[in-house]
């Protein structure tokens, strides 16, 4: 009796130990060495953040490679040392080159994107950052930079010596062409780098725009890009990448709640929302955010406001399409597309986008430009729910007005 | 020995099974209404995956239920003791006895995979090859010494542990690993938008830039909490500083944070957990076919090549729905595509070594039964052809 009666007890011991054991463990191990991942757009100014180009996903199976604007279009050109070797370029890239020297291989990656991408301080910054360099000051750009011109080209060179001995260095170049910036940065151990100095500064004279191409070195966009922002699920504007910053709220597939961008300063606009309309918790960059209920769920609204035009109606258009399957519009095709209000003094450009099959999400939106800044009224959810919901949703923009 | 014996009754009584049959019920029950909220991971974890389930009054976090897993301990060790204790191992209870063994069989294997069932992701580009998965729930913090040219040591830290606030110190750092904060979901913005920002924890790289807020968790199946940890490093001669890692600089993209220490080169970055394998998959084709005219989904299908060392190098397999490939332990599903990227495929893949037990307990289940039933059978058929035996010998 006794015996079954401990035989008893220990099954139970056993089971709610083994049940309650699985603490996380430091986990050390060794794998082949896995080159860096290139930013998303090569960086902002002020600082190494990547700018808010795509969203971060998950379940649309995002990781580490989210989507990226890159610089579309034909290709500078170039010729490489014999003695690169030439690797797959990867999905932000348009190409790497491994550079052998003593004690390992340098890694010169060559990136584009659209724009300015934050300009030449920033991404200067950025790389210094990456090899433990502290910011420069913009006063000293011109003493750290060198300039020089190259088959119709302008480039700018940098060369940034490690923080401490041993650690690494870059070399890069900063090439703006038809309408984007093209990246080319060798990174590796200091003497290495300095041994490839003399064939990366040979390698950069190479660079040309592709045969045929009557576009040579166009100055940079001075604008910010409109429709670099490729992210299904940006809340925010467009474009704005010369000034964007990061950060997202939970994201998800094509679903995150903000990029940080500059926001709006100033007073902020007003309105009155329908009493059903559940307040959410808006995450830092959103000026508002609810939940608006209906058939079978929730829609979500959003609003936000960003200095500027940031990027203009055709390209925040033009995302909302993209988030909702529908090809991009001309710029012809625009007005069309758009129903301008007038209320309290204030132009609201809207617009209802939705895929031609009547499946999937549907999105009501408005474009407020208000005190230098422009504002986001973004109703996003399952298409019935959103026409639905449409006419209430217009009373709301009704109720919008300066304080 | 009154206490064991009461002990022993209070374990193998019956009104115990019913007992905690009824808050099985009760809990399956407030864990479908939760779930509106929490999402089914969250549920999981809250409901089913712990001893007890906590509610929060202010900071305090009380137990209010028992969890699945003391609900089903319990009941495993009551039907263990049930089984030793009542039943006696005869042949006219075989089938009795082998649906009880099923029974405690589904019980145990439903514990074993909900300790030991690992899942992750695999996004694979066409021609890409990968020989690790990411999790899309948990974080580490990756602290790697990149000096061999050829490889790199990695030290992955679970962010339990960061959350937690646990110094850590491994043989192969020179230096402890200090949690100063974590927030378990987080925005991040430039310093310089928010003037009057509080001065940053970080020292350190990227952290003297940013600022991180944090933000309320999220449940949403489709959504992922984006964590940022402070952390210090500390090594014999005093502090290295203070870094800041945010998954939300690795998912975007941003190099890994650099530094030197110990005449060696070190990078660092909080990222999804990974789960690397002796062996690669690379992506062939992955075809996302629609129904024509519409936008839905007909097939997925990704064909993969496995590169490993052994004798399957090269072998190819096709991945679609309810086709999964199982391969050197882990199941890779196809599980979703990229809306960005035509090219781009989502595996699942999950690590359960108890995935058969289920299999086995039903069927173990089913035999005891028909083998019950039939021992019945003869029985009866037995005594009626005695009974009719004695009516003729009795005419």
């Amino acid at each position: 009796m006794v015996t079954r009666a401990f035989a008893s007890g220990l099954v139970l011991v056993t089971t709610l130990w083994v049940a309650g054991c699985g603490d996380p463990k430091v986990a050390v191990y060794r794998v082949p060495k896995e080159a860096d991942p290139v930013p998303q757009t090569p960086g902002p100014p002020n600082g190494e953040m990547p700018a808010a180009s795509g969203p971060v996903s998950a379940g649309g199976g995002g990781m580490a490679g989210t989507p990226v604007a890159t610089a579309s279009g034909p290709s500078l050109a170039w010729t490489a040392p014999s003695t690169w070797i030439s690797k797959p370029p990867g999905a932000m890239r348009k190409a790497t080159y491994g550079v052998p020297g003593a004690g390992g291989e340098g890694d010169l990656s060559i990136t584009a994107f659209p724009g300015e991408s934050g300009g030449e301080l920033a991404n200067i910054n950025r790389w210094r950052g990456q090899i433990m360099l502290p910011p420069l000051p913009a006063a000293d750009l011109p003493s750290a930079t060198t300039h020089f011109d190259s088959n119709g080209l302008s480039l700018t060179f940098v060369d940034l010596a490690p923080a401490s001995a041993g650690g690494q260095r870059i070399l890069g170049a900063i090439v703006p062409w038809n309408g984007s910036s093209w990246f080319f940065k060798l990174t590796g151990p200091d003497a290495l780098v300095v041994a490839a100095k003399p064939d990366f500064t040979q390698f950069l004279k190479t660079i040309r725009p592709p045969e045929g191409d009557a576009a040579a070195a166009e100055p940079p966009a001075g604008s910010p890009i409109s429709g670099a922002a490729t992210g299904s699920g940006m809340a925010g504007p467009a474009a704005g990448a010369a000034a964007v910053g990061a950060g997202a709220a939970a994201t998800g597939g094509g679903s995150m709640a903000s990029m940080a961008v500059p926001t709006a300063g100033g007073p902020p606009l007003e309105w009155t929302a329908p009493s059903d309309w559940r307040q959410q918790t808006a995450s830092v960059m959103r000026k508002g955010s609810y939940a608006v209920p209906g058939a079978g769920g929730e829609a979500d609204l959003s609003i936000t406001a960003f200095s500027g035009e940031v990027g203009g109606e055709l390209a925040n258009v033009n995302r909302w399409r993209g988030q909702v399957g529908l090809a991009p519009l001309a710029e012809s095709e625009l007005a069309s597309t758009i129903t301008r209000l007038n209320s309290h003094g204030l132009t609201l450009s809207v617009v209802d986008l939705a895929s031609g099959t009547g499946l999937g999400d549907r999105i009501v939106a408005a474009i407020v430009p208000y005190n230098g800044a422009t504002w986001f009224f973004k109703l996003t959810g399952p298409n019935a729910l959103v026409s639905a919901a449409k006419p209430k949703f217009l009373e709301f923009l009704g109720t919008v007005h300066a304080p | 020995m009154a206490f064991l014996k009461g002990f022993r009754d209070f374990l193998v009584s019956l009104k115990l099974t019913v007992v905690l049959l009824v808050l099985s019920i009760i809990l399956v029950f407030a864990a479908t209404l939760d779930q509106v909220q929490l999402g089914v991971w969250g549920v999981q974890e809250k409901y089913f995956h712990s001893l007890f389930v906590f509610a929060r009054f202010g900071e305090m976090a009380i137990p209010v239920f028992p969890g699945g897993y003391l609900i089903g301990g319990v009941l495993l060790a009551n039907l263990l003791s049930a089984h030793l204790s009542r039943l006696r191992p005869t042949w006219r209870k075989a089938g009795i006895w082998l649906v009880h063994s099923g029974l405690i069989l589904l019980l145990v294997g439903e514990l074993l995979s909900g300790i030991v069932q690992q899942e992750f992701q695999m996004r694979l580009e066409e021609g890409e090859t990968k020989n690790f998965a990411e999790s899309d729930r948990l974080n580490e913090l990756a602290i790697i010494d990149t000096t061999d040219p050829k490889t790199d040591l990695v030290v992955a830290i679970p962010e339990k542990l960061l959350a937690e606030g646990r110094p850590v110190q491994s043989p192969v750092l020179p230096f402890r690993v200090i949690p100063k904060a974590y927030y378990p979901n987080s925005d991040l913005q430039r310093r310089a938008q928010v003037p009057g920002a509080p001065p940053s924890p970080a020292t350190q790289g990227y952290g003297t830039e940013l600022i991180a807020t944090p933000l309320a968790l999220t449940y949403k199946e489709n959504e992922r909490n984006l964590p940022t940890a402070f952390f210090e490093l500390i090594g014999p001669e005093g502090s290295l500083g203070t870094w800041m890692a945010a998954d939300l600089l690795t998912l975007q993209g941003m190099p890994p944070q650099r530094f030197e220490y110990g005449g060696r080169s070190w990078k660092l970055a909080l990222r999804p957990a990974r789960d690397y394998q002796p062996y690669s998959l690379t992506l062939l084709k992955f075809s996302h076919d629609i129904y024509p005219g519409t936008d839905i989904p007909k097939n997925f299908s990704s064909r993969v090549r496995i590169t490993a060392p052994g004798v399957d190098s090269g072998r190819e397999a096709l991945i679609y729905m309810n086709n999964p490939l199982r391969y050197q332990g882990l199941t890779f599903y196809q599980a979703s595509f990229d809306p960005n990227d035509d090219h781009a495929t989502v595996l699942q893949v999950v690590r359960n070594p108890s995935w058969l037990i289920p299999y086995i307990s039903c069927g173990t289940i089913a035999f005891g039964l028909v083998l019950q039933f039939l021992l019945h059978l003869a029985r009866f058929a037995t005594r009626r052809n005695a009974k009719a035996a004695q009516a003729t010998a009795a005419a």
